[in-house]
């Protein structure tokens, strides 16, 4: 079996990304089952669109949510190869303002939430109350902000953002949620679910990594929810649990292929998983 | 009760409607069509609680906003034209390629790469256009015949994508599909031939059926198709969905038939 990982070149590793623990791990696993793996590093070099035309692997693994690996996976499915997670739920995934209609209309939670190419169109939502702002696109909460009110809008934001290309940008807007200083990550590997619970904002080492806590049901059943209404089969939620009694709970991210950082079974399930996908089964 | 149609478009710069557009519009409220004209950037949309409310959706914004709009919409069971999955091949122009390619529709060769200075070993086999790979317009677009004359890194942040430029080719073809219905016009290539007519030409039917290839392909109604001729034949080197129908005769009417027609078929 020929399983390709594709990875994004970071402009400060000209010869290539170093993998992460858990992707090493991962590959290191799969090669002792007898699985070819290769690492292809998206940007590295000049590809041939003609190339991509005949894949030559059994499965390839996005592992990279940068645009150009993204774009290089529609590609290879459009030429006929299986890709894990799949180039249309990794493209729903990557657009959060989709995501997030998406998780609404099949019954998942999620805070009340707008979408706008104008910051002075928030105005009026900020009166009453803050807004958690984010770009359409991203990871690792980045660019992420908290606009307290209206005064906060003209401080953080152009008001009308442009993309690198000069197309206008998105903005994404979602009601501020109490979180009882808590973030809350389940990770998913087709079936197999897991949950850490991490202080926010963290102020040590170990609570970057968190701490492994059992899952309730009703969670379990919205993360489950959240894959299967995406399309992902590997995916981390990011939960908001409300510490008021009310049992209530918010989804506020979703991740395709996330770090699964501080899960030791991770590297064990993704080879399973991948294996198995590569050999045609599951899905 | 009347059948509503909903535009979703992108404001230019100057801020004004397309006179087609603006046309189409018109000949659809005289049919008793009732037509919203919307600009998704400067709305506030309330996304968790969005719901369809337009028989159909015609884009005519490659925005991000409005292709999450559109995929939005097209999940919650809207119609839309173009097809959402035709609108984002048409918009990137790697998936453009890969589509093009799986077609067997003759192309010219494609690269990629993530930074432009990279590209400056491909220019011994002869110039290239480098293209911005979810550009519109025209924009952004350079041709390199020299590693001195490729575009700055700042230019192609996420990546680079890059044909062979058909040095031997005169003119560019662009032809315009509503439906079946193909029209064409011939212009010199510039920068910023997207602003200018061009002059009406004649058609072969072979170069009509690389067309109506390249429609079945991405699933596209809506469609340019730009052309480069040479002695050896034809080649595509771009796809755009909901161009701006420049030149073509009658180009409001014939599209309000269309939208007309796609609203009755249901």
């Amino acid at each position: 079996m020929r399983i390709a990982f594709l990875l994004q070149a970071s402009k400060a590793d000209r010869h290539g990304p170093g993998l992460a623990r858990v992707t090493a791990d991962t590959i290191a696993r799969l090669r002792e089952r007898g699985a070819q793996v290769d690492v292809m590093v998206a940007g590295a070099q000049v590809l041939e669109m003609a190339a991509l035309a005949r894949p030559q692997h059994d499965l390839y693994v996005l592992k990279s949510k940068a645009p150009l690996t993204h774009s290089l996976a529609g590609v290879l499915e459009v030429a006929g190869a299986s890709v894990v997670n799949t180039f249309s739920a990794s493209t729903l995934t990557w657009d959060k303002i989709a995501t997030t209609q998406a998780l609404a209309a099949a019954g998942v939670p999620v805070p009340a939430s707008w979408a706008t190419g104008r910051a002075a169109a928030l105005r009026p939502l900020l009166i009453t109350g803050p807004l958690w702002v984010k770009p359409q696109h991203g990871k690792s909460g980045r660019g992420v902000r908290r606009v307290e009110g209206p005064a906060g809008l003209d401080a953080s934001l152009a008001d009308e953002p442009l993309d690198p290309y000069g197309f206008p940008l998105p903005l994404f807007a979602q009601r501020d949620v109490a979180s009882g200083g808590l973030d809350f990550k389940v990770y998913v590997v087709g079936d197999r679910v897991w949950s850490i619970v991490k202080p926010w904002p963290p102020r040590t080492p170990h609570d970057k990594i968190g701490t492994s806590v059992p899952l309730q049901p009703v969670i379990r059943e919205a993360a489950l929810a959240t894959g299967h209404t995406l399309g992902l089969e590997l995916y981390g939620v990011d939960f908001l649990l409300p510490q008021d009694g009310s049992g209530e709970f918010y989804v506020v991210d979703v991740n395709a292929f996330p770090g699964y950082n501080g899960l030791a079974e991770a590297p064990a399930a993704l080879a399973d998983y991948l294996y198995q996908r590569g050999r045609g089964q599951w899905r | 009760m009347a059948m509503k149609v909903s535009l979703v478009l992108e404001r230019g710069s100057p801020a004004r409607l397309n006179p087609i557009i603006a046309e189409a519009c018109a000949r659809l409220q005289e049919r008793g069509v009732d037509v919203a004209v919307r600009f998704p950037e400067e709305e506030l949309l309330r996304v968790d609680t969005l719901a369809v409310d337009a028989d159909l959706y015609v884009l005519k914004s490659s925005t991000s906003l409005a292709l999450s709009l559109a995929t939005m919409l097209d999940r919650l069971g809207g119609r839309l034209l173009n097809r959402l999955r035709a609108s984002i091949a048409a918009r990137d122009k790697l998936l453009a390629a890969a589509t093009l390619a799986r077609a067997g529709i003759p192309a010219p060769r494609s690269l990629v790469a993530g930074q432009p200075v990279q590209l400056a070993g491909e220019l011994a086999a002869g110039p290239l256009i480098v293209k911005p790979y979810r550009g519109a317009y025209g924009r952004g677009v350079a041709v390199a015949d020299a590693p001195t004359s490729l575009p700055a890194a700042a230019a192609h942040p996420e990546l680079v994508f890059a044909q062979e430029f058909l040095t031997n080719a005169r003119t560019d073809l662009k032809v315009f599909a509503i439906g079946d219905e193909l029209f064409a016009v011939r212009k010199a290539f510039a920068e910023d031939s997207f602003l200018h007519a061009g002059q009406p030409a004649h058609l072969s039917p072979d170069v009509e059926a690389i067309v109506h290839r390249v429609g079945q392909a991405f699933g596209l109604e809506l469609y340019g198709v730009d052309l480069a001729e040479d002695e050896d034949g034809v080649q595509v080197f771009d796809v755009n969905f909901f161009p701006g129908y420049r030149g073509v005769p009658d180009a409001a009417r014939r599209l309000a038939d269309y939208i007309a027609g796609a609203l009755q078929r249901g």
